[in-house]
């Protein structure tokens, strides 16, 4: 990529963009075009099926959003672990054997426990 | 490689194994067995870390050099293994008597302690900090755990707050000397580098207040007193003790590791050693005022912060110094809080008015409370006496001479509160007193065993210290942890 100069790195970063950007144009246009309109109140919210965004924001809303938000995060994050493991997994397969697996099976299975706890405890209820 | 790694933190992965066990058993409604699976969990982690196999006896270092094994790091898991298994003595009875059908706790009480063991076991800045952070939240939802009572909201929420805090900067302080040595390990910092950078102090001031909060040092007690008193009493017990026992370890070795190469390091230890005076000054003066037993503690456990960090300043002599007073600290501290809990009423807080008389009708009572308290506060032939001397002496060697002597004023001058409890027992009568009515006899058991070592260990010190000079002699922190 030298002959396109000191930016010449980056191209392939740039050619991304532009693509990603024309694919979501074109979805969206495509989907303005060739899609039945039947706009209603709901649907034209920000938020749709969620809350409404304008209004005072010193509203009470229900506590179990946020235990709901932090199990979603706490499962969220432990997952993004694997994403390193699965990418390196070759290499570690060829110097540790079938280690790395049993590993990442552990892993798995201790997040199990927390899920079981979880759903026996009552914290995926929503009453 | 692995599989060995994997052996030398057995006692890690058994306790782990343990709370996994317990929680399932919890979610499953199987919960009259807990305590016992638990206990079942502290007592095999300290026996799968005594030194039994060949080589376990020798400090090592495993899972590339980021955590200590055998050895010393061996007796520090025992430790906090002993500070789990006594507060399991109180706990269940505590919780029945208080109407509380809470059982998360027990998982809780195992989780923190792994914390403990990883904090007080790590060679490297940043298991120092997942260990204290698996130890902190742990003590944060057991401070906040009867979530009706506002007092014990109030402790969860302080204590989460400036605990939150301090991990700012603590975290701030790695951050400043991992720029500047280039590494977290304790084996790899560069510290010529380190130096040169200008990072040092700033680095090593931030880590300091991080850890001077967890043990509630002087300028960084203010919590001390309020959560403990919020606290279930039993618990209260083990955040003075284990998380304290865990906390001052790990800036043992942080100061032990760190220092030796730096030329500042007169510097540092003079501050500490001014820090140290200063907290026990203040936790032994302000605990006279106390009327709540359960805050009289809190101080008195600032003021015994104060000592321990008075032999932090002795350099490797001090440490072990600060890791035998932290053991018979933990014996004597669990008792004394584990009696106050069985003498708490329902919704009634823990006051010297209510326990006039107390030894006379319960005579039993009456004198192994008094055994604590006179442990505590440091009267011969008790352990409390013994780990004292080892402190003093320590402190004395390494030329701080001048702070010796004043701890021992103040250590003196902290013990009118101590005696005040045993004479308001014994001499003394109220319209409104405590009853003792214990549900089962754990509380009992736990009391006389610790009563009893507490004895042990005072009348034949020998027995236990040259087990311990054995282990250290072996152990060799300094030298043979650095291939």
């Amino acid at each position: 990529m030298e002959e396109f100069g000191p930016i010449g790195e980056y191209l392939p970063l740039i050619i991304l963009i532009i693509i990603a950007g024309a694919v979501a144009f074109l979805l969206t246009g495509a989907s303005r075009v060739l899609g039945p309109l039947r706009p209603n109140k709901i649907k034209e919210s920000a938020y749709e099926s969620g809350m409404d965004p304008v209004g005072t924001a010193h509203e009470r809303f229900s506590i179990k959003f946020y235990l709901v938000a932090m199990l979603f995060i706490l499962f969220d994050i432990e997952i993004v672990f694997m994403y390193p493991w699965a990418v390196q997994y070759k290499e570690l397969e060829a110097a540790y054997g079938s280690f790395p697996l049993v590993e990442m099976l552990v892993f798995v299975a201790i997040l199990f426990v927390g899920y079981i706890y979880i759903l026996k405890k009552g914290g995926l209820d929503w009453d | 490689m692995f599989n060995q790694d994997l052996i030398h933190i057995i006692p890690i992965l058994f306790l782990i194994a343990t709370g996994l066990l317990l929680m399932m058993l919890d979610a499953f409604k199987v919960r009259s067995v807990l305590p016992l699976i638990a206990g079942i969990g502290f007592v095999g982690t300290a026996v799968l870390a005594l030194p039994l196999q060949e080589g376990m006896d020798v400090q090592q270092l495993a899972f590339n050099k980021m955590i200590f094994t055998g050895g010393l790091a061996s007796l520090v898991t025992i430790l906090l293994s002993v500070s789990g298994l006594f507060t399991l003595f109180f706990l269940s009875d505590f919780l029945k008597r208080q109407e509380k059908p809470i059982y998360d706790i027990y998982a809780l009480l195992v989780f923190a302690v792994v914390g403990m063991i990883l904090l007080a076991n790590a060679n490297d800045l940043i298991v120092t900090f997942i260990g204290l952070e698996t130890m902190s939240i742990c003590l944060y939802i057991m401070a906040a755990l009867f979530k009706r009572d506002l007092k014990s909201n109030e402790a969860g929420l302080k204590y989460f707050l400036l605990g939150a805090f301090a991990t700012g900067f603590f975290i701030y302080g790695i951050a400043l000397i991992y720029g500047g040595a280039g590494s977290t390990n304790y084996s790899s910092m560069d510290f010529a580098r380190l130096q040169e950078s200008g990072l040092l102090l700033p680095g090593m001031g931030l880590i300091l207040i991080g850890f001077l909060f967890k043990v509630s040092a002087f300028p960084f007690h203010a919590w001390t007193p309020d959560v403990y008193s919020g606290s279930p009493t039993p618990l209260a017990g083990f955040m003075a003790t284990g998380s304290k026992a865990a906390a001052f370890i790990a800036f043992g070795i942080f100061l032990n590791k760190t220092l030796p190469d730096v030329v500042v390091n007169e510097k540092i230890y003079n501050v500490i050693g001014v820090i140290a005076l200063l907290t026990m000054i203040y936790g032994n003066v302000v605990a006279v005022q106390q009327k709540s037993l359960k805050r009289m503690l809190a101080y008195s456990s600032i003021a015994h912060s104060g000592y321990v960090l008075l032999a932090l300043c002795a350099g490797p002599e001090g440490l072990m110094a600060a890791v035998f007073y932290m053991f018979i600290y933990t014996l004597m501290n669990i008792g004394a809080f584990g009696m106050i809990g069985m003498a708490e009423l329902k919704d009634q807080d823990a006051d010297l008015d209510g326990w006039k008389g107390l030894g006379m009708r319960n005579p039993w009572f009456g004198a192994a409370m008094s055994i604590f308290l006179f442990s505590l506060a440091g009267i011969p032939p008790l352990a409390g006496f013994m780990s004292k001397y080892f402190v003093f002496i320590s402190a004395i060697h390494a030329k701080y001479t001048l702070l010796a002597i004043l701890g021992i004023i103040t250590s003196v001058a902290g013990a009118f509160y101590y005696i005040r409890v045993i004479v308001s027992m014994f001499f003394q009568t109220t319209e409104k007193p405590v009853e003792v009515k214990t549900s089962n006899i754990y509380p009992t058991i736990g009391v006389g065993i610790l009563a009893a070592l507490l004895l042990l260990f005072g009348l034949y010190p020998a027995a236990f210290t040259s087990q311990l000079d054995h282990l250290f002699v072996l152990a060799d922190y300094f030298t043979q942890a650095t291939p």
